[in-house]
Parts: structure tokens; sequence; C-alpha cells
């Protein structure tokens, strides 16, 4: 029992030892007055523990006794130290603290007015029991006074430093019981209550110790439930773009997180760029902190600051707030780069979207210029095929057959012209007229198409598998239609052409509708360049007409509805393939089919 | 054979000509008069009888080009279809452009009709004679105000 005692001794000695360096290593860092009633609180208790440890217990001279009473006196200024440590956080009634002012000198002054303190073995006598009553009224006075501080103070913190003010109060708590077990302990129990009360100073002491200077593996325990915040700030974090939002969304996590004050998101150039619990003259202040470190994290009492991509996050602490360490370092760069992530996206977001803008704007302003143009243009021609009409018509007799063929190429170049002029403006007219659709079948349109062009084109055969019906103006389906089958005739290179119009539906409900020929094909690096306006693979003459502008009409009317025009490998021969959204399908291909 | 006279406000000096000899050309049994003005601001003069206009008669029918200098036809149009004494003179827009905000503004201000010009000279003539035809014959003309 005897080793079992100086065990449980020699441990208090360590813990305390170890707790009083620690918290007076903590003041002579950041100087303030909590941290010197914690050092004095702390100090005052290693002191007793080990001056009692090298004191005999037994000796009753009078140097023993005086010993005695200036080691009870000392003890006695624990619970005061404690008290006033714990004011520091959350200023008590002055009712109160006159209180423990009057407690403690007295018990103090009491002490020294005691005729004589005795060794352990000696009986006590009915004045040192009220003695002994005095003082554990003024240490469960001040400890209790203290651990409510301590904890209401800790409430509405975040987790560490509510954990952390609480693990103290539990402190203040046991060791408050440790020495009411001790005082009723019976003086005939040499071995049980001095051993269950060094426990309980060992327990309190620990608990001491994870209250003031947490260890690292219990602030990542504590910090787990905020950990949802952490998530929380991430999922706010994706829906703002605004810098200023990337702050107001992010900043109150981070403060929230590390139990500080306030945090500041600092912008490379060193303004602030948004700041959360703080107020504009601290959170300039602690910007100025950060530019001047630069590239170094901040790590002092009450402020730690990271550098990031885009400048720097610093959070300010509370008194409250557990010291700063290695792994609060790690997790605010990690706050850092959701903050960069965030940044980087909104000023991605707000260039896409300028450049959108721009070029939507640049789009409309060269569709307005190419009607003003091709409008503009429609004019002199005007003129110059009424003059040459009226000149034709007046001097034909007289003309020699050079004179009528340099008209007719006048004449042929102006209605070309005019051909392109039209095509032009129709061009920009499918992206400027908004038109309203209707139910097609396009069966129907490609017949109609087909009647149009087999008079010119007798050895062209037009082949028509079974069509959809969609939602289309039925005016672009002609043009559409028109275009590519004209297309397919004039372009394919021989005269007994076999034209073949077919569709089919894909899995998502889109139908594509592809317009096939058996000529010469297009070979694949031009496949691209056709639908280019005044696009001409071939030479401009009397065999193969056309302004070049036809099937930059069929993308425009295809990616006007939202969808896309593309030449398939079609071998021998040239298919343009047209996917129509699923949104427009009214009735697919095989459904029609099935249907007839 | 009675006489209709026909205003035509157009900036372009070939237009106006070619404009002009079609409707000369036109024959519906009436001695047309073709008077042409060559923007807004000498239309109007030539409805107020002001500088070189000063005995104008007025006419039965004005074509009215929409694109003109100084001031466009659908200026001198509000003015007109505003004025209670010549508001009675039917209007006929001509003009190059088939914009449907122009169509729209032509009818909303109390044009007539909103002809597109027609590009082939062929197209022009029979447009031109179309529109003669309407208004000498399909249509009964009001005797303009003096």
């Amino acid at each position: 029992m005897a080793t079992a005692q100086l065990v449980v001794r020699i441990a208090e000695l360590i813990i305390f030892g170890v707790l009083a360096v620690a918290s007076l290593q903590r003041w002579s860092q950041r100087r303030d007055r909590a941290g010197l009633w914690a050092a004095a609180t702390f100090g005052v208790l290693a002191g007793v523990v080990v001056w009692s440890f090298l004191l005999d217990p037994n000796s009753e001279s009078d140097v023993a006794s005086w010993e005695r009473k200036v080691l009870v006196a000392i003890l006695l200024l624990f619970p005061y130290c404690l008290f006033r440590y714990a004011a520091e956080f959350s200023s008590p009634s002055p009712r109160l603290r006159r209180l423990a002012e009057v407690l403690t000198a007295g018990v103090v002054a009491w002490t020294f007015l005691l005729p004589r303190l005795h060794g352990q073995e000696a009986p006590r006598t009915t004045g040192l029991n009220i003695f002994v009553a005095g003082i554990l009224v003024q240490w469960t006075v001040l400890s209790v006074a203290a651990a409510v501080i301590l904890w209401r103070t800790g409430e509405g913190q975040a987790s560490v430093a509510r954990k952390r003010m609480r693990m103290l109060a539990l402190g203040s708590v046991l060791l408050n019981l440790a020495l009411i077990l001790g005082a009723f302990a019976p003086s005939d129990d040499k071995a049980a209550a001095p051993l269950v009360t060094g426990l309980l100073g060992i327990v309190s002491a620990a608990f001491f110790f994870t209250g003031f200077v947490p260890p690292r593996f219990l602030r990542v325990i504590w910090r787990t439930p905020d950990s949802q915040t952490l998530r929380d700030a991430e999922m706010s974090l994706m829906s703002v773009l605004d810098p200023a939002e990337i702050g107001n969304a992010l900043l109150p996590h981070v403060t929230r997180l590390f139990g500080g004050k306030g945090s500041v998101l600092v912008e490379r150039q060193g303004d602030v760029l948004a700041s959360s619990g703080l107020s504009a003259a601290e959170a300039r202040a602690t910007a100025l902190v950060a530019v001047q470190a630069g590239s170094t994290p901040v790590v002092e009492p009450g402020l730690l600051c990271v550098p990031t991509r885009n400048g720097w996050l610093a959070v300010r602490g509370t008194m409250q707030t557990p010291f700063f360490g290695r792994e609060e370092v790690d997790l605010l760069v990690g706050l850092g780069v959701f903050g960069d992530l965030a940044l980087e996206r909104g000023s991605l977001f707000v260039r896409e979207r300028a450049a959108r803008v721009a070029a939507e704007r640049a789009n409309a302003e060269l569709e307005t210029f190419v009607y003003s143009v091709s409008h503009d243009l429609k004019s002199p021609l005007v003129s110059l095929l009424g003059f040459l009409d009226y000149l034709k018509a007046d001097l034909d007799e007289g003309l020699s057959d050079d004179a009528r063929f340099f008209l007719e190429r006048i004449s042929a170049a102006s209605l070309y012209m005019r051909a392109l002029i039209q095509d032009l403006l129709e061009l920009s007219r499918i992206g400027r007229v908004q038109t309203e659709t209707a139910v097609i079948d396009l069966g129907v349109v490609i017949e109609e198409v087909v009647a149009e062009l087999r008079p010119g084109h007798a050895g062209v055969t037009f082949v028509c598998g079974p069509l959809p019906v969609l939602d289309l103006n039925p005016l672009r389906a002609r043009q559409l239609f028109t275009n590519l089958l004209n297309n397919a005739v004039a372009h394919c290179g021989r005269d007994d052409a076999t034209v073949t119009v077919e569709s089919t539906q894909d899995q998502s409900g889109s139908a594509i509708v592809s317009v096939a020929d058996n000529g010469k094909g297009i070979p694949a690096p031009y496949r691209d360049k056709v639908f280019g306006v005044f696009e001409r693979l071939e030479r401009q003459d009397a065999d193969t007409p056309g302004t070049g502008i036809g099937l930059a009409v069929c993308r425009k009317i295809v990616e006007t509805v939202g969808g896309e025009i593309f030449i398939a490998d079609n071998s021998p021969g040239a298919r343009f393939s047209i996917r129509f959204p699923a949104a427009m399908v009214r009735r697919g291909p095989s459904s029609l089919e099935a249907a007839r | 054979m009675r006489s209709v006279r026909v205003l035509v406000a157009e900036d372009n000096e070939d237009h106006l000509f070619l404009t002009t000899r079609a409707l000369e050309q036109t024959n519906h049994g009436v001695r047309l008069e073709v008077q042409g003005v060559r923007d807004g601001a000498e239309a109007l003069d030539y409805f107020y009888r002001r500088g070189k206009y000063t005995n104008a008669p007025r006419p039965h029918l004005l074509l009215l080009d929409l694109k003109m200098p100084k001031v466009n036809g659908l200026e001198v149009l509000e003015r007109i279809k505003a004025d209670p004494e010549l508001r009675s003179i039917p209007v006929v827009i001509l003009t190059s452009s088939d914009r449907p905000e122009d169509i729209e503004e032509s009818y909303r201000r109390g044009g007539n009709s909103f002809v597109t010009k027609p590009v082939s000279p062929t197209g022009m003539r029979e447009g031109l004679r179309d529109i003669t035809d309407y208004w000498m014959q399909v249509a009964a003309l009001p005797e303009p105000p003096s």
C-alpha cells in the first residue's frame, strides 16, 4: 500500500509539475492576464505538491509546524487563482469577487493564527476540525464558482473551445472533491483515503492538462462534429461565385471550426476580400500581418494565418481559443484551398459569361450587319437589272453578237449576285426571325420537294424511307430539305444518281434523317468546311449552280432548333445526316412505318 | 381621259427613274401624272406647298419609300396621317425592306399597303402594274384635298 501511495504521489508530482511548466510557458508566449492567473494557479499547485513531498509528515518541530502553515496558506491561494483565471473569461459579480477575496484572506489569516499544525500522526483537535471546515468552505465556494464560470464560457463556442473549457471546469470540481475526501477521511485510515485522494488529484490534473494544452489527438477528436460544418462550408461554396459571397459563405465556418473570434480572407494585393466576426479595423490589421508574413504561415497566440493561391486566410482567436498548432495550420491551409477553388471557379464563370455575352453580341451584330449590307446591296442591283432590261429591249435589234454576249454575261453575273444576296439575307433571317413551329410530316415535305426537283432531273432516282413527324417550322423544313436534295442532285456528279432519304431513331429518342447520294462524295477534309458561308468545292460555272450558302443555311436551321447536321461516311457518295432532338420528335420513323 | 396624280417619294435616282417609267407604261385608261420627290423633307414640302412646290396640286396616291435621308418614310407617313386634311390620301409603302417590324410600323402609322420592291425588272414592272391596277381599277380613289 505504501508503494502504491508513493507511486501516486510521484505521478502527482510529475503531472502537476508539467502542468505548471506548460502554463508558465504559455503565459510567457501570450503575456496575457488569463495566462498569468493560469500560471499562478498551476504554479501554486505544483509548488505545494513538491513542498509537501519533501516535508516530513510526522515531524513535530516548530519549523515543521510553520512550514505546514505556509504550505496550507499557499494551497489556499490555489482556488483563488483558479477563480481569478476563470474570471478573466467572464467577469463574475462584484459580490462574488469580494466574497472570494474575504474568504481567502480569512482562511489564510486563520492558518497563521492557529497555535500549531501537527504532523499526520497527531489526533485532530476540535479547533483544527473547525479550521478544516473553514478551508473546505473557501475551496468549495471558489472551485464551484470557477467551474460554473468556465463551463458557461464554453457554451456557444466551437467544439474545441467548448470542450476545453469543460475540461477545466471538471478539473476544478474533481480537485475540490479530492480535498473534501481528504478532509473527511478518518484519521486512522492510513491507506485507502490518501490513495483515492491522490488518484483524484491526478485525474483532476489530467483534466486541467487536457483543458489547458489539449493534445493533438484530442483536438482532432473534438473537432469531429465540426467536420459537418466543413462539409456545409464546401456545399455553400458550390453555389456562390462572387468573391465577397465566397468569403461570406466560407469565413463563418472557418471561425466556428477554430473556435476563433473571426476570420478574414485577404486578396493578393493585401485588400480585405471578406471578413467575418471582426471589425473593419481588425480585419485590416490582420491583412497587414498577412502581407508582411508573405508566404510563411503565421502561428501566433490568437492569430493563425496561411498563404493561399489567391492571397491569405487568417483566423483571430479569443481567450477561449486553444493554442494554435501544426494541425490547425494544415486545417486552415485546407480551408484556404476550398476558398481558392471557389474563387477560381467564380472568376472562370465570370470570364466565361463575359465571353459568351460578347460572342452573342458579336453574332447579333454580324447578323444585323449581314442584313443591312445585303439589303443595301439589293438597291444598286435593282437599278442594274432594271437598266439592263431596258437596254436589251431598246437595242436588241441593233446589237452585234459580241455586244449581246457581253450583255448576257452582265445579266448572268447580276442574277448570280442577286441570288447571293437573297441567300445571305435568308441566312441572316434564320437567326433573327423567330419562327413558329407546327407538326409536320417529313414524308410529305420530302414528297413535295421531290415533286419540284423531278422535272429538272429526269435521270435521278429518289428513294424515300419512313420519316418522322416533327415539331418544326414548315417553311424551314421545306428550305432545309430543298437545299439538301438540291445539293445532292447538283453536286453528286452524275445524271443517273440515286438520292435516298431515310431515317432512324436513337435511344435518346432523337430522329436522325439522312440524305444520301451515290455520287462522287465529299472528301473527309472538306466535310466541316462545306457548311461554311460561300464554301464551294467546285468552280462556279453553269454546270454547278449554287451560291455556296445553301448548306450554311441548312446548318443554321438545324442548329437553331438544337439539332446537329454532319456528313457521315457513305461509300460511294455523300451522306448528310441531321439529328433532330427528341423534344421535336412527335412520332418516330419506326412507329410511322408500323402505322403504314 | 381622267388624270390621276401619283407622287413617288424615292431617294435613289435610278429607282425613281425606273419606277416612274414603269408607272408610265401601265395602261388603265387613265392618264398617270407621276411626280417624284427625292427625300422625306421634299415630300413634306410638296404636301405643304413650300418652296418650289407652292402651287403643287395634291396627289391622288403616294408611293413612299421608307429609307430616305433627312425625314424618313415612316415620319412622312405619320405626318400625313396625322393631318386631317391630308390623311385621306392613300399611301403605298414601296420599299426594299421586308422586315416584320417595318411592315407592322407602317400599318400602325396608317399606311394603306406595304409592298416590298421586287428585285427583278420584270417583277418590278409587274408589281407596279398590280399596284396601279388595284388603285385605278379595283379600289376607288378619293378625290385629293384641294
